[in-house]
């Protein structure tokens, strides 16, 4: 740091946290505004929503069982993004990796016990990546947005989801698959709990990623791309092979989210099994600047937001909606304000 | 559906009838996101801005009992929710997709939470009358395409009508052509004097009030009545439709009428009993999109300033500081 | 809504609680699979919640409800397991997707009860309640039949998903026994809220030939009456009485009586007089099912059907006629009406 720089990085650090506190202010104010018009005293809705969220242990497990699966769809629009594609399709990536773990362990396949899990997680993982896979050839070979297949996408793997629920895997009553085997459950890391060993996937796929991007030389290529296209085929370097490896790792990365909510969570796939978890992620990327690790501290946050005013909906009786109407509030004011947007 | 009843004309007319009415919204959602994205912005909250005009719409229509007023209240407040998209985008330069999906998440909750606080009950709130079919004269006689083009209700007709006024908005006048040159190339619409961010606010306005009309048309035209989470998916697919009818308003109408064709086939495939299931053939209209989407873009691209901020406008020098100052240290271009 | 008494459901075990499951102050939880007031299937829950209320007042227990609506399955299990952290008698999820979340949250509260919709088991403390409504829906096939003018009825339906599907195939059924050779459609449309989706199903039922048009959705139905009203054809309404919605078309309600069921349940949840361990899967044997007709349509009933309608109900209620709940859309079809009075 030169003596020079130093001043300025003062002040934009200042800059930074009075524009940061000015935030929570006006986002507080906001939501106050909103919950005062329907009657309720926002400061006891604060009060809720922060024990919720960090008021037990059950509370912090809660935000962690949401963190796990946003984690990794954040990192899976992360990786596409860093080679300039836009992954709108980690939901249905999700959806297909959770359509591989229960296909394996529900369909008695002759595995050894202890090698249904591992089966489960490629399993995942390569239906992730080959759903992912599609767009990205639609896009690298057509040029047909990928923007508008992976959404498109999204609506058939829950069609076959759907399909599947209620016809060949149907469990008899439920609108669920059947259940999987024991030996593939996931073990939870708190007992009581719903936190499971997903989680620790998550983390190793965030610092894993955050290690390829930064010091190999796959990472350096997808940075080269994402930085300057012309400048990556300039230097030779096989621009369409990296972005299809990425665009099919990302699915795969969602690949596993999907893997985790059936092997950690509901030991079969329910109807509804993604409440928009392919989304968030993408807010969850961008908010994070692109940053693997950071992806998981802003998951993490969004997380306790999300639990900690859906016990203040409970505690307080405020309808559900309003709780979808302080968050989306909250993200798109940090979005007006462009507090953590990636500057290039 | 038998594979006979492919050879009868009664099978046809209905399909087309039914065509042309699932397209209708996507016609009117498809062309105000065709202004949006050729100006430069890709709006995905078009679904949510469609709930807000939905509910918005039923409700005005529900206490007038007049329909054509609530498609004005709905048009109104999709503008104003273009214009606060448009505030984010493009003068706050957020990100468009990030903002698009939040949006989403955003209206879908209020459109929710204001119909919850209104009524107890749904049962409190009856069906609207249905808006009549007006069958043109002369042209509704017209042999095969009299039935489904002219037996229909008004507001299909205003369809019709929009589509060659977006045609002359966007390829013929003035307006258009700096709107397009803002979404290939801001820079020069700015060095020639003009205001690329009033041009792209325009743009998120029209984009908004069309996606009102849109819902509106739902709720108000098609449906009679406002349901929680009846746009089900139909912004996602104006922004495919936009894209493989190559942003020109003609392409855009004629993707929704291949989609609602589809989606008007699959049903009549299920009751026909097809060797696909039902529950499977309800993603055919999806895998069909893709399928065209492809095909589509040999020929046409985004513009290529789509979801780029565009950070400098054209402003006298004392007013480009006063602007400057007023902004967060980060915005500074 | 007839709702008058107690019925066989909870005949014998009425009397039977225990004074130490006996509590003053009660609180209940609603999870429903949508918003409470949409007129159908959540709403339904909910005012039999209400009535189990009421009725715990009259004996001196003061029952609140507090409800959270329209989660995904895995918000459901959190919001479970916070209501019974925060001391909650019952917890009532009202939405079969919710299912894992109940057993779940279940085994780790084993103090909390916990009722679940259409779910396979009843262990422990979760109970499980379904409305077995193929039997009512066979009835309103049969009627629908009796009143097609054109030979054909359709229904419309949200998922293929067991009791969906029973209940568009029960209608199937009794459509047939109704009218042999009577042409019968099913759609699926994969959503519980699609009305625009819904109005092209059943518009494409009626191109098909078919008048009545039975809505095994949840508000998605406000298309069905929509598409009927253009045609002048009728519709057939499910869950909750809704012919003040669309007086001129929705001939007939098919009547699940979840709110019976539902107050049932809490009720005996609140009294610790639920039988451990069993399903309480309830069709018009204990009284759960009923048409509630359109008073502006049902003189349009000719007297001889609505006789036979009457026979109906008594002969499923008794045993005499046996509806199958057949799970896979269409078998309904092949299905011989001459094993239906078997037993």
């Amino acid at each position: 740091m030169t003596a020079v720089a130093a001043p300025k990085l003062a002040a934009a650090m200042r800059s930074q946290a009075v524009l940061g506190l000015g935030l929570v202010v006006i986002s507080l104010t906001a939501a106050g505004l909103v919950l005062l018009a329907t009657g309720v005293n926002p400061l006891r809705a604060y009060v809720e929503i922060l024990r919720s969220a960090f008021g037990s242990v059950d509370a912090l497990s809660e935000d962690l069982v949401y963190a796990t699966p946003v984690i990794l769809t954040a990192l899976s629009v992360i990786l596409a993004f860093r080679c300039g594609l836009w992954n709108i399709g980690a939901d249905g990536q999700l959806y297909l990796g959770a359509i591989a773990a229960v296909g394996l362990g529900f369909n008695h396949v002759d595995l050894p016990g202890p090698l249904l899990l591992p089966a489960m997680i490629v399993g995942a993982f390569v239906a992730g990546a080959a759903w992912a896979a599609i767009p990205a050839l639609l896009r690298l070979r057509f040029g047909a947005s990928e923007v508008i297949v992976t959404l498109m996408m999204n609506f058939l793997a829950v069609t076959l989801a759907t399909y599947l629920i209620g016809g060949p895997w149907a469990s008899g009553i439920t609108p669920a698959t059947g259940p999987i085997a024991p030996a593939g459950f996931l073990p939870s890391l708190v007992p009581g709990t719903r936190v499971n060993a997903n989680l620790l996937v998550a983390l190793a796929a965030a610092a894993g990623l955050a290690f390829v991007m930064k010091r190999t030389v796959f990472g350096y290529r997808v940075r080269t791309i994402g930085a300057n296209i012309h400048a990556a085929r300039f230097a030779g370097m096989n621009v369409d092979r990296v972005r299809f490896l990425s665009f099919a790792g990302a699915g795969g990365l969602a690949g596993l989210a999907g893997f985790g909510e059936v092997a950690g969570i509901y030991h079969d796939l329910p109807n509804g099994l993604s409440p928009g978890y392919g989304y968030t992620g993408i807010v969850v990327a961008l908010l994070a600047r692109l940053d693997p690790l950071w992806a998981v501290v802003v998951a993490f946050a969004l997380g306790a937001l999300n639990v900690g005013s859906g016990g203040m909906q409970r505690a307080l009786g405020v309808p559900v909606s309003l709780v979808s109407i302080i968050e989306a509030l909250l993200i798109l004011l940090i979005l007006g304000t462009r507090l953590m947007e990636r500057r290039t | 559906m038998t594979w006979a009843s492919l050879l009868e004309i009664t099978f046809w007319i209905p399909l087309l009838s039914a065509s042309i009415r699932v397209a209708t919204p996507l016609i009117f959602a498809g062309l105000g996101e065709s202004v949006c994205e050729r100006a430069g912005i890709l709006n995905v909250g078009v679904e949510g801005m469609m709930a807000l005009g939905a509910i918005a719409g039923f409700l005005a229509a529900f206490w007038t009992g007049n329909p054509w007023i609530g498609f004005g209240v709905a048009i109104a407040v999709g503008a104003l929710a273009g214009l606060l998209f448009g505030f984010l985008t493009v003068i706050r330069g957020a990100d468009q997709i990030v903002t698009g999906v939040v949006f989403n998440i955003f209206a879908l909750g209020l459109a929710s939470f204001v119909y919850a606080r209104l009524f107890v009950s749904a049962h409190s709130v009856a069906q609207l009358p249905s808006i009549p079919v007006y069958r043109v004269p002369t042209l509704s006689t017209l042999p095969f395409v009299g039935k489904p083009f002219f037996a229909q209700t008004p507001i299909v007709y205003c369809a019709y009508a929009l589509v060659p006024v977006f045609w002359f908005l966007l390829e013929r006048s003035p307006w258009g052509l700096s709107a397009r040159a803002a979404g290939e190339n801001p820079e020069a619409v700015d060095s020639a004097g003009l205001d690329v961010w009033r041009i792209r606010l325009q743009a998120t306005a029209i984009g908004g009030a069309m996606a009102g009309l849109a819902g509106a048309t739902l709720s108000i035209a098609q449906v009679g009545a406002y349901v929680d989470g009846m746009v089900a998916g139909r912004g996602f697919i104006a922004l495919a439709i936009v894209v493989f009818g190559a942003w020109r308003p003609w392409g855009v109408a004629l993707a929704a009428l291949l989609f609602g064709a589809v989606d008007a086939l699959q049903l009549r495939m299920q009751i026909g009993g097809s060797i696909v299931p039902g529950p499977l053939l309800v993603g055919l209209p999806y895998l069909l999109t893709i399928v065209v989407v492809t095909l589509a873009a040999a020929r046409a691209g985004y513009p290529a300033a789509i979801n780029k901020p565009y950070a400098r406008r054209r402003l006298s020098r004392s007013r480009r500081v006063a602007t400057a100052n007023a902004l967060p240290a980060g915005t500074r271009s | 809504m007839t709702m008058t008494m107690p019925t066989a459901l909870l005949a014998g075990t009425a009397m039977l609680c225990t004074t130490t499951a006996w509590a003053k102050d009660v609180k209940v939880a609603f999870i429903p699979c949508g918003q409470i007031n949409d007129g159908s299937w959540s709403e339904a829950g909910y005012i039999g919640v209400k009535t189990a209320k009421d009725n715990l007042a009259k004996a001196g227990i003061t029952m609140t409800i507090d409800s959270s609506e329209s989660l995904s399955p895995s918000q459901a299990e959190v919001a479970a397991r916070d209501y019974a952290k925060r001391g909650y008698q019952t917890v009532v999820l009202h939405c079969g997707t919710f299912a894992d979340a109940a057993y779940n949250a279940g085994k780790d509260f084993p103090n909390t009860n916990f009722l679940i919709a259409v779910a396979p088991k009843s262990v422990k403390n979760v109970w499980t309640y379904t409305p077995a409504m193929q039997d009512i829906s066979f009835i309103a096939g049969y009627l629908a039949a009796k009143m097609s003018k054109t030979g054909g009825v359709g229904v419309v339906a949200s998922f293929n998903f067991s009791n969906i599907t029973w209940q568009a195939e029960g209608f199937r059924l009794g459509a047939r026994y109704g009218k042999p050779g009577i042409k019968t459609f099913s759609t699926y449309i994969n959503s519980f809220d699609d009305a625009g989706k819904a109005k092209e199903a059943a518009q494409a039922e009626i191109d098909a030939g078919a008048d009545v048009i039975y809505s095994a959705t949840d508000q998605a139905s406000r298309g069905i009456y929509a598409a009927a009203e253009t045609n002048d054809a009728l519709a057939i309404a499910s869950y909750s009485d809704q012919s003040q919605l669309s007086p001129k078309t929705v001939l007939t309600s098919a009547l699940a009586n979840i709110p019976l069921l539902l107050d049932t349940m809490v009720e005996g949840s609140v009294n610790g007089s639920l039988t451990p361990d069993k399903p309480y899967a309830v069709g018009m044997a204990g009284g759960i099912g009923a048409l509630a007709m359109n008073p502006a349509l049902v003189k349009t009933i000719p007297a001889d059907v609505l006789a036979t309608v009457q026979t109906l109900t008594a002969d499923i209620k008794t045993g005499k006629l046996k509806i199958p709940a057949l799970s896979e859309p269409g078998k309904s079809e092949q299905y011989d009406l001459a094993t239906l009075k078997a037993h």
